[in-house]
């Protein structure tokens, strides 16, 4: 049995919208305005094993993002816990945000836009520098050649370490970010849409490169993603959320063989993929609807074409339906 | 069947202070009556100036130099601004990538839409406008379109504003939709709902559809017909099924290898190694050599021409014939 490297429990994030000064006035004079509250994400759980790849896979807008900014420490979160190799570290509820160095930096973040994420205005060497040094992990002196090194492992050349990000490519300045981030040496990384930007001859390198690094530097990742092919491809396990909640997580072959949540089946039917024969489309219907007046009971049930009166009532809770694959939906009270 | 659009030889230059980038260099396709074809490149292959160049939408620096854009009988290059005004957007209708920017935000839909029907036919009265545009809302999968006439863009979410955009150039019933990335911004689900309605829509009213896309698996399964472009060329075009399922190009095998899903789980993936070369410094030789696995000796020196293979596919690749069988 492989050991746990992360621990989310009952996690979420609310974001509240406070009341302005007219409307708080209002409310004062006998109005009912009230704040509007965003669950962006609503108890999470799972775990992630040493060495293991998870991918989370939902549309835009159900907080897989905001998962993965908490559990790299770089957002407060509102309730639940997370603990990294049994140490509760972002345990800290809003306001109270403290920082915990040690294992901030086993906890690294690869954005997905290489434009924005990297300073316009440093060096690749001081880019990739900086967090080590301010860290003491190398001296000032070292600085060169351990600047080398890590280019070397994203399979960058050394004259890249001169150079600015605007002169490199989006592939290329991937990799610097994913450099930045091994610069801590990192345990579990956090890969957040990190190929959704780039080409798809320039998305396969980068794919590889993180099998690559994965294989050398034994990591872990987390890795979040709107595309179910390259979550297919390189997740051994797959968490899919829905407006702020899991619906349905399993290990990737019985998710793709036994699909059971209705949601992953209409995600996994909507793929394109580069068979020719199927001609016609057949999506589901309606949109994610608005996180600020999610629908009753299962928030999937307005687009769902199984839904029943209890779908509409009840929120349904999660089972096991089979070895390590759970699932939230009404259907598998009916089949058992 | 004579082609609804036949293109030529084009070539779209823009003449820069670095020099001058071939954006589009000598690419000839035909779309028949009915049929869709796909673009399909990485970023800066030119697919997208191609759209525009058939629009008539190139801006300077930029200047069509050579080729011609024949539609039906006419071609586009030799007629007045006018006359190209009356097939935009009647004949010929576009849609972009972005449906958040293609939409005027100060403007009620309804308003945007009846004038896309008014700059064209005069001659109908308005309420028969307002009632075509309605019956455009509805045929889309827009639900109450009555109401949703009276909204603003910023109302919709994304995937509501492509249908909004899809249903504007589909007002006048043209003979050409030019799709420029249409679903490249909205997520899967309603990617699948944007491609369905697409497909169905270009059935019912027979209108031949030119899909521009980066993704092969999106055009893979509606298309008739593909074109690949690389570094301002087309390098390979065929009936989809040659393309996808025996590709001859190695550019087209690297990038029908790369994708995911295609792959064993954990395995590697196939990668073309390098990049896309900078356009204003184009090698003399075939621009795919520096990243290629099949070259040889000549490619360097030399570029190569489109022939026609037996199988009715047109290539630009002096040594596609080897290693076939993969």
């Amino acid at each position: 049995m492989q050991n746990k490297i992360l621990e989310v429990h009952q996690l979420s994030k609310k974001f509240i919208k406070s009341l302005d000064k007219t409307t708080k006035v209002i409310n004062w004079l006998g109005g009912s305005y009230k704040e509007e509250v965003v669950h962006a994400v609503d108890n999470v759980s799972f775990d992630i094993m040493q060495g293991e790849v998870v991918g989370v896979v939902g549309e835009s807008g159900c907080g897989k993002s905001t998962l993965g900014r908490m559990i790299a420490g770089i957002m407060p979160i509102t309730s639940g816990s997370i603990s990294f190799k049994e140490k509760h570290y972002a345990g800290f509820l809003d306001n109270q945000y403290q920082q915990n160095h040690s294992i901030d930096l086993k906890i690294q973040m690869i954005f997905q836009d290489p434009f924005s994420s990297l300073n316009p205005r440093k060096k690749v060497l001081d880019i990739i520098s900086e967090a080590p040094i301010h860290h003491q992990l190398i001296s000032k002196e070292d600085k060169k050649n351990f600047v080398a090194e890590m280019l070397n492992k994203v399979g960058l050349n050394n004259d890249a370490m001169a150079r600015y990000p605007h002169q490199f490519s989006g592939g290329q300045r991937q990799r610097v970010g994913i450099a930045r981030a091994l610069a801590v040496s990192p345990e579990l990384v956090v890969c957040d849409e990190s190929v959704a930007a780039l080409d798809v001859s320039i998305q396969a390198q980068i794919i590889n490169l993180f099998l690559d690094l994965r294989k050398n530097l034994n990591l872990t990742y987390l890795f979040i993603s709107h595309d179910m092919g390259v979550i297919e491809h390189i997740a051994d396990r797959i968490v899919v959320m829905y407006l702020g909640q899991v619906v349905e997580i399993a290990p990737t072959n019985e998710i793709i063989n036994r699909t059971n949540h209705p949601y992953t089946k209409a995600l996994l039917g909507g793929v394109p993929t580069l068979d020719t024969t199927r001609k016609m489309y057949e999506p589901i219907k309606g949109e994610i609807p608005s996180p600020l007046n999610p629908p009753s009971g299962c928030y999937f049930h307005p687009r769902c074409k199984f839904a029943t009166e209890k779908c509409k009532l009840e929120k349904p809770s999660y089972k096991e339906v089979a070895p390590n694959h759970f699932s939230a939906c009404h259907l598998n009270d009916q089949n058992s | 069947m004579k082609p609804i659009l036949e293109i030529k030889n084009l070539k779209t230059h823009f003449f820069k202070k670095e020099g001058v980038v071939k954006a589009v260099d000598d690419i000839s396709f035909h779309i028949n009556p009915g049929e869709i074809v796909g673009l399909v490149g990485e970023s800066g292959s030119g697919k997208t100036i191609t759209g525009f160049s058939i629009m008539g939408l190139v801006d300077a620096p930029g200047k069509i130099v050579s080729g011609s854009v024949f539609f039906k009988d006419t071609d586009l290059r030799n007629i007045s601004p006018e006359e190209m005004q009356n097939i935009r957007g009647n004949r010929i209708a576009m849609i972009f990538q972005d449906p958040m920017m293609t939409l005027n935000p100060v403007l009620r839909i309804q308003t945007q839409m009846m004038e896309s029907i008014k700059a064209h036919d005069k001659t109908i009265s308005k309420q028969e406008i307002y009632n075509q545009c309605r019956d455009a809302l509805g045929l889309v999968g827009i639900s109450s379109p009555d109401e949703r006439m009276k909204s603003y863009p910023h109302q919709f979410s994304g995937g509501m504003r492509q249908r909004v955009s899809i249903a504007i150039a589909l007002l006048n019933k043209p003979d050409l939709i030019i799709a420029d990335e249409p679903t490249t911004a909205l997520d899967v689900t309603i990617q699948g709902q944007v491609i369905f309605e697409m497909q169905k829509l270009c059935k019912e009213s027979k209108t031949a559809l030119l899909w521009i896309t980066h993704d092969l698996a999106v055009v893979a399964g509606i298309t008739d017909r593909i074109s690949v472009m690389y570094a301002g060329r087309i390098v390979e075009q065929g009936s989809t099924d040659k393309i996808i399922n025996h590709p001859m190009h190695p550019y087209t095998k690297g990038l029908i290898k790369s994708v995911p899903s295609k792959n064993k789980k954990g395995e590697k993936l196939h990668q073309i190694d390098g990049m896309v070369p900078a356009m204003f410094c184009l090698p003399e030789g075939c621009a795919f050599e520096e990243r290629c696995n099949q070259r040889i000796e000549k490619c360097k020196q030399e570029q190569p021409l489109v022939t026609k293979e037996e199988d009715g596919r047109y290539l630009r690749c002096f040594n596609a014939g080897v290693n076939y069988a993969k």
